[in-house]
């Protein structure tokens, strides 16, 4: 089977990407969106941000073009290049300029992993201006009501060197994800999954264990995502003991004692 | 020179020998069974290893009289053997002259050197006291070395459990060893070794089910109750016993529905339907017990039922003992603690939103005369036991700051509620109660401080004006083997660190657009192409260069030096600043040491171990060596100093890092919410000049003060002081990655 192609612009989500609203996180970005607001969204990974993206993206019928960030990612990626075409140059528009021109959801994932002078081409974009400046070609593009920018980031982060400028974060609307509660977290682990009452309980008291542990020994606790991991391999017949160690235990931490204790945790449980 | 003792052996050894007799002891027949040495001989020549700390009291006779037992193979491999560990430590090697003869019967050569390593490694890691233990116990290590051994020691295990613990819920349980199982409700008590089961696997089951009991006993309520819910029985100690047996069959069932993998456990090693059928008593009490609404008083009503029959109770072998005295002690200390953090907590609370609803924007003016009537209640949606934390202040429901949520579980964990008297409102206290600190200052000398630090008074909400003098001193040089002994005693952890440290520094970063370089830079190459086409001026920076990172850090380490830190906490502070620096040499940060203490608003120290532009040689070295426990913890006025000492370097990211253990404290005043607040004034103050801050602490109680102070991310606790010196280097390479 060949998997279809879509020019990421133009894909809009058909299907609702399922989403489990935790507190009121759906109006504000609604709002903020008619607002025009840039918004960011805080919160640790694996808890739901790319999820939420994805059902906003369908929520408000725009195309979502998400750029994972890394410290390697210049300016040049975000806006756009030339090329060389045979013996001609072309201009080829980056992700965030095809954003401004189609009017869709750029969302910039781990915005802090981006080097500091690649952060600040979003500036533009963020205030009342809402332009993005193309110095190579002399253009400025100005984004209309339908474009929204929107970036995560990830505050538990300890590196000192990995904030985010006050300049940056003073633009945005923000919102705070954290792990669900633990109905509504059993609800997603059941509902993504399709896992029975019983196990979706299991594993999210697991989860609250490794997160009593965060500090003390563990950087993090495990994620709503490494939960589903879990919970789908389990459902496909895999042992539970099995399933934890491998999509939990060993995805949290290297730390040998930890594991050990991690691992007798689930093995309490199950 | 050669020794006296050397120079006599040799004699000995040419057969003339020593005439005279010694002192250390009368005089011993000189025969050899086996064809080996003599007693004499023996004893000669290991005390010629000896020597230096043999005295009346401490002589090698027995020893050498059981060495005579053995062939001169054996007896050359000992007394080698003793030379050898003298290298590490005489004191060892005489504690092995006297526990080791026997293990000569036991090992064979082959078996012997690993036998010895294992000795002096216990020795290294744990003390002396550790490996003599080891070496008395020369059956068990045969056991382990044939791989037969079953048994689990405390060291194996105590790491697990503790995490096992922490990742259940309730108050953190520490875990530590006793001769028997028992919890005071703050601690697990478990067995040094544990060896009843036949396989290891089943031991380590046993503990791990002893541990979870008691967890049990503190999560789910068997403690709540008094000395003389038992007064009514003739026989008080029967009537624990009784108690506990009922309450194990409950906790059984209840840990069994929470963590089925652990039920089964315990069923087995405890089965109830063989309990059932000893008789119509304790079936009744089982089926009452295992019902998902009891609660400890249903045990303890049951209690006079089957007082009677307890010899026919099997033992279980994981429950241990309750130990009433333990726990009574502790929980009263806990409760009263809890009470004073709960009151004091909830007139914070109250204080907050008193202000809040005043403020004109928020509630209308007549409301607000009501507000002052408002008082705490706490929600009981309790389902399946389970507490939800939320406060009720009037009709709003509030969910407590998380160090306020731990206090309320930890008294709903005694009492199974918050109780009414907890909630009312207690009368003035709290934020007046420090002493108003005016007028303090009455033998200052204004001519004798070098810098004057202004003061934050959170009770007036302005600064006090150059209200501390600060003097800053250079810590004296002292010349000893501190470092030498650290650098050895962690070279494992010198080794890994400076494996993480070189890794962290050799991360290659591309810079583009580069004259030169490693390779082509696509980007700036295409640029150019279409510079030139379009007839402009053609820029040469083609290539991609892999460089070093550049750092630019400057950090400043703040080190507590008050006198709380006397003791184990200096040195291990020592170790952990050696460790440091060695790291932090490797990384090439620029870096600076100062110690703070002082006493009073008069006299605050600031002590320099390593200023910026110096270089990591001897005199900082010995410095460190120096460091010594002073006075008290005046937070603000060194923070302020450093801050200001910080902000003249030249460096992109600026770093304040404070070690400390415990909370800013100093006599005149400086206690409690002012200390507090002052402290977390001049943080803001070192934040507003660009330098983060974060905090290493080694206090228990920190969660209820660090976090207010330095913020959620910027601060970490670590719960045991041994662990600083591989904790700090590995937090700092996390902070600044
Ligand atoms: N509120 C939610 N509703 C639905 N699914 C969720 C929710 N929160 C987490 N998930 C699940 O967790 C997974 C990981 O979430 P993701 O959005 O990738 O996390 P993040 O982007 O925050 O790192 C999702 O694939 C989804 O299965
Ligand atoms: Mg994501």
């Amino acid at each position: 089977m060949d998997a279809t192609s879509f020019k990421s612009e133009n894909y809009i989500i058909e299907e609702e990407p399922f989403y489990y609203p935790v507190r009121d996180e759906i109006e504000v970005f609604e709002s903020a969106y008619k607002n025009q607001l840039p918004v960011l969204l805080k919160g640790p990974t694996g808890c739901g941000k790319t999820r939420f993206m994805e059902h906003m993206s369908w929520r408000l019928k725009r195309p979502l073009i998400t750029v994972s960030c890394h410290d390697d990612l210049t300016a040049s990626d975000l806006v756009g290049r030339y090329l060389i075409q045979g013996s001609d140059t072309v201009w080829i528009d980056g992700p965030l300029a095809r954003a401004v021109r189609v009017g869709a959801i750029c969302y910039l994932d781990e915005i802090v992993e981006a080097r500091k002078d690649t952060t600040v081409v979003i500036h533009p974009l963020c205030d009342d201006r809402r332009v993005l400046p193309i110095e190579k070609v002399g253009e400025v593009l100005e984004a209309t009501s339908d474009f929204c920018m929107a970036i995560s980031y990830n505050p538990g982060y300890q590196s000192i060197l990995k904030d985010l400028k006050q300049s940056t974060r003073q633009r945005f609307v923000a919102l705070e994800f954290d792990y669900p509660e633990a109905n509504i977290e059993q609800s997603i682990i059941e509902s993504e999954t399709g896992a029975d009452k019983e196990l979706s309980t299991a594993l999210v008291k697991f989860a609250h264990m490794t997160r009593n542990l965060k500090g003390n020994g563990l950087d993090e606790g495990a994620s709503t995502r490494l939960l589903v991991h879990a919970a789908k391999l389990i459902v496909s017949g895999v042992n539970p003991t099995t399933a934890c160690r491998c999509s939990i235990s060993e995805a949290i931490t290297d730390d040998p004692d930890m594991l050990k204790a991690v691992n007798e945790l689930s093995s309490a449980l199950f | 020179m050669k020794s006296f003792w050397e120079k006599a052996i040799e004699k000995h050894r040419k057969g003339k020998g020593i005439k005279a007799r010694t002192n250390r002891g009368p005089k011993i027949k000189a025969s050899a069974i086996y064809g080996g040495m003599g007693e004499r001989e023996i004893q000669l020549r290991l005390e010629l290893h000896l020597e230096p700390i043999l005295s009346n009291q401490k002589s090698v006779l027995e020893p050498a009289r059981d060495l005579c037992m053995f062939s001169m193979q054996d007896q050359e491999r000992f007394i080698e053997t003793v030379g050898e560990i003298c290298n590490t430590n005489m004191e060892l090697a005489y504690e092995f002259c006297h526990n080791g003869v026997e293990s000569l019967k036991n090992l064979d050569e082959s078996q012997w050197q690993q036998w010895i390593n294992t000795i002096v490694k216990k020795y290294n890691d744990g003390g002396i006291e550790n490996s003599v233990k080891q070496m008395k116990d020369i059956l068990f290590y045969l056991d382990e070395l044939a791989g037969t051994s079953t048994s689990i020691d405390f060291e194996d295990f105590s790491k697990t459990i503790e995490s096992l613990l922490t990742g259940l819920n309730g108050r953190p349980l520490k875990v530590e060893t006793a001769e028997n199982i028992y919890t005071d409700t703050e601690t697990v008590y478990l067995p040094e070794r544990i060896s009843s089961q036949k396989t290891k696997e089943d031991n380590f089951s046993l503990i791990k089910a002893s541990a979870i009991h008691l967890w049990a006993q503190t999560y789910f309520g068997t403690w709540r109750i008094k000395k003389k819910d038992f007064a009514k029985f003739d026989d008080m100690e029967r009537a624990v016993k009784a108690y506990h047996f009922l309450e194990t069959i409950r906790l059984d069932e209840r840990i069994a529905t929470e963590l089925p993998g652990i039920g089964r456990i315990l069923n087995k090693l405890n089965p109830k339907d063989k309990i059932k059928s000893l008789s119509k008593n304790f079936k009744n009490a089982i089926e009452i017990l295992e019902k998902d609404k009891s609660t400890n008083l249903d045990s303890l009503d049951l209690v006079e039922s089957i007082i009677h029959d307890l010899e026919k109770i099997p033992k279980s072998p994981y429950a241990g003992e309750l130990n009433l005295e333990s726990v009574l002690s502790i929980t009263n200390e806990r409760i009263d603690q809890d009470k004073v953090s709960f009151e004091k907590a909830l007139e914070d609370l109250h204080d907050q939103w008193r202000k809040v609803e005043e403020s004109p924007d928020e509630a209308s003016e007549n409301d607000s005369q009501e507000s002052n009537e408002k008082t705490f209640s706490v929600s009981k949606e309790n389902e399946d036991n389970e507490y939800d934390v939320v406060l009720e202040y009037g009709d709003t429901s509030i969910s407590p700051p998380e160090n306020v949520k731990q206090i309320m579980e930890s008294i709903i964990q005694d009492f199974g509620e918050i109780p009414e008297e907890y909630l009312e409102p207690a009368g003035d206290g709290g934020y007046n109660a420090d002493p108003d600190n005016e007028e303090t200052g009455n033998d200052y000398d204004s001519s004798d401080y070098e810098f004057a630090y202004d003061e934050w008074d959170h009770a007036r909400q302005k600064y006090r004006k150059d209200w501390c003098k600060l003097n800053e001193k250079t810590i004296l040089e002292t010349s000893n083997n501190f470092i030498t002994e650290t650098l050895k005693k962690h070279r494992g952890l010198l080794k890994n660190l400076n494996r993480t440290f070189e890794a962290l520094r050799q991360d290659d970063k591309r810079s583009k657009k580069q004259n030169y370089g490693d390779d082509i830079d696509l980007d700036a190459f295409v640029d150019a192409y279409i510079d030139l086409k379009k007839g402009k001026e053609v820029d040469e920076k083609l290539f991609i260069k892999l460089n070093k990172v550049e750092r630019n850090v400057a950090v400043m380490f703040m080190i507590d030096m008050s006198g709380s830190t006397s003791g184990n906490v200096n040195i291990v502070e020592k170790e952990s600043l050696i460790l440091l620096c060695e790291s932090l040499e490797i990384l090439g940060d620029t870096y600076a040491i100062y110690g703070f203490s002082g006493k009073t608003r008069n006299n605050c120290e600031v002590y320099k171990i390593k200023d910026f532009e110096e270089k990591y040689d001897n005199s900082v070295k010995n410095r460190i060596c120096n460091i010594e426990a002073m006075d008290y913890t005046r937070m603000g006025a060194s923070i302020r100093h450093l801050t200001m000492l910080l902000s003249k370097v030249e460096a992109k990211t600026k770093l304040l890092i404070t070690l400390s253990d415990g909370k800013p404290d100093d006599v005149d005043g400086y206690r409690g919410q002012y200390g507090i607040e002052d402290t977390k004034k001049a943080l803001i103050e070192a934040r507003f000049l660009g330098i983060h801050t974060y905090c290493i602490t080694i206090d228990e109680e920190a969660m209820d003060y660090l976090p207010y102070m330095y913020g959620k991310n910027n601060f970490a606790v670590i719960n045991e002081v041994g662990k600083l010196p591989l904790k700090v280097s590995d937090i700092y390479r996390k902070i600044t990655l």
